[in-house]
């Protein structure tokens, strides 16, 4: 939509708004399973340089955030 | 009236239906088998229904609806009126003497709880020349009076409590059934009609105040199985001496408020989804802010003549 | 026996919603209202292809409970990821039992199936520890009175009911599926033994134990209203199970090892009876050793025939009632041994009346 994309999980069968900033987290990880800090490095190379603290926070919180809403689970991995 | 269906107008059958087995009462896509056990309240529910389709038996009955005395002592004594719902409903007993607000909450409590098969608005609904208007608000914020108001100044009159969407078609089906208002709005309603003959009597003393239940106009009791695609939505803020004004809402944030405002979006799952967010895509979705009811009416031509322009 | 109703008709043979005229519509569509088993209607009319045959009303009021319906089982498979996910760490197994097992499954039991809790079947040791995952996530236990939740510890077979506030669903943890009290209660440990994997350490009981499960529910721990929905899904579990070469045998077999022979005769009995169950032969024989004596027999027909037709002919709304308040108080009667009974019964009475435990 117009200023967020709009998400609904048949799963849990709830409506999210996610922002762009989400969108593309939520992306890389439904791209392929990840660890946080593979996240993050992702990021990096999208945006081309090294994430600050702040933005480093904020993608913690954000997957902190799919956890909780169910968009994403752990998995026990290698 | 209903296409391919008979209806009762002798109006001593009518009452006979009422009192005993039940009236079959066809509203929109939903049949109620009503049965009053009070003579009183018998009355109050056939004014306010006057006009509206009573079928001739037998038609597949969505609910059922049993407004009886528990007991000799609460017929005659201290009559108090008892409803069976047949859906697991919590109901006070109230006096006889406002047996038609029991019946009338246990009708939305039927359809609120039960409908699935179309997506439910707690909204008011109107439709002119093909444009439908959702009106989707929380109780008391003024909708069943801005829908009474406009069905009285030219509008069809869809619902002021139930707007229903077809899922698959995604058109809005009218339920027409009596407007509830509230207190002032009461008198400013029979000021804007002019007819006291459309109207109940007052029931003082509710926990909500005083209510008043107003009859639809009769063409749209009549056009009650056509549908109408939804153009505009209007989020009506009513606030006394507040500043005339028409905000536009993002595409977001009109879908979330329509979602906010559907009681069974959630049961209905998906296809619930994909039908609000065209709703949200496709329409005009505004906030309007008005401090009397010809304030809002005006506003809301303004904003439908807009897109029937555009 | 008694004539069948409408609705049994239709449930037993669903083509004959195609002779249904609108009387009979109204009738089956409100009995299979209050007996919970309209999405079932709607689940059979669709998959037996008649649904555009069936008057658009009847549609249309089939439709809202299909949709309810499938929003619980929505809500019911999204509770067991919640579950799985505050579980996650935890090695053992985790086995869901009843509707959301069906669900899992994707049996046909579970289809029109209304399910409004999860049940899931842990280690007796493992009680605790699972208790302490579930409330790290934020689920808390909806019974905070301490005389009920040493009853649900020592007398029951599971924690006091479970529940997150998001989602408001309750998850009952058990560690047995019958009463320990109870006379019949079975070896657990079998019954862990053989659960079959889903996925993880997601487990669910293995076909024959399922089927035993539901049976030993409905004739020795449950109330009886209603339960034609029970009985129909036995029926059902049996006919799936049933594909299976070896499946009958195995059934009879685990029924005797698991001490559960009189159950399974009734639930063998009046799935023939009521539902026209297929079953071989030499199954019924077999069932026909653990009959009970011929006056309890009688006795047990009767009321089972009650409240499993309540709509059939000649019916009176007094026996119905006593019919089902008899059946209650006599699985009430088997769950404890007579003296703790009047004990519990008194302190809950007291309790309604607003008394504080004595």
């Amino acid at each position: 939509m117009d200023d967020a994309h709009v998400v609904y999980d048949k799963r849990s069968g709830y409506s999210q708004a996610l922002n762009d900033f989400a969108r593309e987290i939520f992306a890389i990880i439904e791209e392929k399973p990840r660890r946080l800090s593979d996240v993050e490095r992702e990021l990096e190379s999208i945006l081309g340089g090294p994430l600050e603290s702040d933005l480093k926070k904020m993608v913690e919180k954000t997957v902190a955030e799919f956890d909780k809403m169910g968009l994403i689970e752990p998995m026990n991995s290698a | 009236m209903p296409p391919g269906k008979k209806c009762i107008t002798d109006p001593d059958t009518i009452t006979k239906n009422l009192s005993g087995k039940g009236l079959l009462l066809d509203i929109g896509p939903i049949c109620t088998k009503v049965s009053i056990k009070f003579p009183s309240i018998r009355e109050d529910f056939l004014h306010i229904y006057k006009g509206y389709p009573f079928l001739e038996g037998p038609a597949i009955t969505d609910y059922y609806l049993e407004a009886y005395a528990r007991n000799f002592y609460r017929r005659y004594m201290r009559p108090q009126v008892a409803i069976n719902t047949y859906m697991r409903d919590d109901f006070i007993p109230l006096p006889d003497s406002m047996g038609l607000l029991s019946v009338e909450m246990s009708l939305n409590w039927q359809v609120a709880f039960g409908c699935k098969s179309h997506i439910l608005f707690h909204a008011g609904v109107v439709e002119k020349n093909g444009v439908g208007v959702i009106i989707p608000a929380i109780s008391g914020s003024g909708k069943s009076t801005l829908s009474a108001g406009l069905a009285y100044d030219g509008w069809r009159f869809f619902s002021d409590e139930f707007g229903m969407l077809d899922q698959n078609t995604g058109d809005l089906y009218p339920y027409p059934r009596p407007i509830s208002l509230k207190n002032d709005s009461i008198a400013v309603m029979k000021a804007w009609v002019g007819n006291d003959e459309f109207f109940s009597r007052e029931y003082h003393g509710t926990p909500k105040g005083t209510i008043c239940y107003l009859r639809p106009p009769m063409a749209s009791i009549a056009a009650m199985t056509e549908p109408a695609k939804p153009r505009v939505v209007i989020h009506p803020v009513f606030k006394r001496d507040a500043k005339p004004e028409i905000k536009t809402l993002t595409k977001t944030m009109a879908f979330f408020r329509l979602v906010r405002s559907s009681a069974n979006y959630g049961d209905i799952g998906e296809p619930a989804f994909h039908a609000l967010a065209k709703i949200a895509e496709d329409c005009i979705s505004c906030e309007v802010t008005y401090s009397s009811l010809e304030e809002g009416i005006a506003l809301v031509n303004k904003v439908v003549d807009e897109i029937s322009d555009a | 026996m008694r004539e069948k109703g409408l609705l049994l008709d239709v449930l037993i043979n669903p083509q004959a919603m195609l002779e249904l005229d609108i009387r009979g519509w109204n009738k089956i569509l409100l009995e299979s209202h209050i007996l919970k088993l309209r999405a079932r209607l709607a689940h059979d009319a669709m998959a037996s292809g008649l649904w555009d045959e069936i008057p658009l009303e009847a549609q249309r009021i089939l439709t809202n409970a299909r949709i309810e319906t499938e929003a619980r089982h929505r809500k019911i498979r999204w509770e067991v990821n919640r579950v799985n996910r505050a579980l996650f760490g935890f090695e053992d197994k985790i086995i869901l039992v009843k509707g959301a097992a069906y669900l899992a499954r994707n049996l046909a039991c579970a289809s029109g199936r209304t399910s409004v809790d999860i049940d899931i079947l842990v280690a007796k040791k493992n009680l605790d520890i699972v208790e302490n995952f579930l409330f790290m996530a934020g689920y808390g236990s909806r019974v905070l009175n301490d005389y009920d939740q040493q009853y649900y510890r020592e007398w029951g077979h599971e924690l006091p009911p479970i529940i997150h506030p998001d989602r408001l669903i309750e998850v009952d943890v058990h560690h047995n599926i019958l009463q320990v009290t109870n006379r019949l209660s079975p070896n657990i440990d079998l019954m862990i033994t053989e659960a079959k994997v889903l996925e993880g350490n997601l487990y669910v009981l293995c076909d024959e134990d399922m089927l035993l499960h539901s049976i030993v529910h409905q004739f020795v721990d449950g109330t009886v209203k209603g339960s034609l929905r029970n009985l129909l899904e036995q029926h059902d579990m049996f006919l799936e199970f049933s594909k299976r070469a070896d499946f009958w045998p195995c059934f009879m077999k685990r029924a005797e090892a698991l001490n559960f022979t009189r159950p399974v005769f009734y639930s063998l009995r009046y799935c023939r009876l009521f539902l026209e169950t297929d079953m071989p032969d030499e199954v019924t024989f077999w069932a026909e050793k653990f009959a009970p004596n011929p006056l309890t027999l009688k006795v047990m027909d009767l009321m089972i025939l009650r409240a499993m037709v309540p709509f059939g002919q000649g019916r009176s709304k007094l026996t119905d009632y006593l019919a089902t308040n008899g059946l209650y108080i006599r699985s009430h009667a088997l769950r404890m041994p007579p003296m703790l009974l009047a004990t519990h019964l008194t302190r809950k009475f007291l309790r309604r009346l607003g008394f504080s435990k004595a």
